[in-house]
């Protein structure tokens, strides 16, 4: 597979172009699955460092899963089903991703890395 | 014609581990399974006879991909039980969201028209993600027991 840089004239993320407000106030996890998630941790009598590492999972923004200005990506060979294009990347916290994008803002907005 | 509510093996998965078990057959090489997320409504809908993932309504935002599905190993317990072993992150999706995602469906391969379907997960809470939007699930958030 071949590398692409994402990069945007003014620095923001794929998500952020496409949002209509600021993605850092959008929770990641709605309300209810944040209070499921503490409930099911309760039950395993947590030691403190497991409540804070759920509680740093659920602290995270939708600004902290998107995919950020200067980040590499690793192009597919084959489109999807519905012709977009599709790259794995590794998202800020470390966790894999596998996104697909329209062929018009990948064009536009990745460049291919040239080592 | 069987519809299913929770996390539950379909019986392409049935039968494939069925057949291993038994050493009727030799079962498919390792290899990466998909967590495709699917739109069908929430009772009634998810037939576990389906054998593909492409039998559902697959979720059609642009920046949705199934995502790599890692596994731990079944636990030494009875009922043994498989879970994911990490975060899954679908998204960001870009455009043409607004469609409610209500299940997860896992599948042999990332296409949905040639992954056949392997387990069927309710989603505990429907999400119904606006363009920015991601979609994060813990590592265990998926779990299937036979």
């Amino acid at each position: 597979m071949t590398k692409y840089v994402y990069e945007h004239p003014d620095e923001a993320g794929v998500g952020q172009h496409h949002a209509d407000d600021d993605l850092a106030g959008r929770d990641a996890q709605p309300p209810e699955v944040a209070a499921s998630l503490r409930a099911a941790l309760e039950v395993i009598n947590p030691t403190d460092e497991q409540r804070e590492q759920l509680e740093d999972f659920l602290g995270r923004s939708m600004h902290d899963l998107d995919l950020h200005h200067g980040t590499e990506v690793e192009l597919e060979d084959e489109p999807d089903e519905n012709g977009n294009k599709v790259a794995t990347w590794t998202d800020k916290h470390g966790d894999p991703r596998r996104t697909s994008f329209d062929p018009e803002f990948w064009d536009a907005n990745f460049t291919e890395v040239t080592s | 014609m069987a519809t299913i509510s929770a996390g539950q093996i379909m019986t392409y998965g049935e039968q494939q581990a069925l057949n291993q078990i038994f050493l009727k057959t030799q079962g498919p090489a390792a290899g990466t399974v998909y967590l495709h997320l699917l739109t069908n409504a929430t009772s009634g809908s998810v037939d576990n006879t389906w054998t593909l993932v492409s039998s559902g309504t697959v979720y059609g935002a642009t920046g949705y991909s199934p995502q790599a599905f890692a596994v731990n190993a079944a636990s030494a317990a009875s009922p043994s039980v498989i879970s994911n072993s990490g975060t899954i992150t679908f998204g960001p999706f870009t455009t043409g969201t607004g469609a409610t995602i209500n299940w997860g469906g896992l599948g042999s391969t990332s296409t949905p028209g040639t992954a056949s379907f392997i387990v069927a997960y309710l989603l505990t809470a429907s999400r119904t993600p606006a363009n920015g939007d991601s979609l994060q699930a813990a590592a265990a958030a998926f779990t299937c027991q036979v």
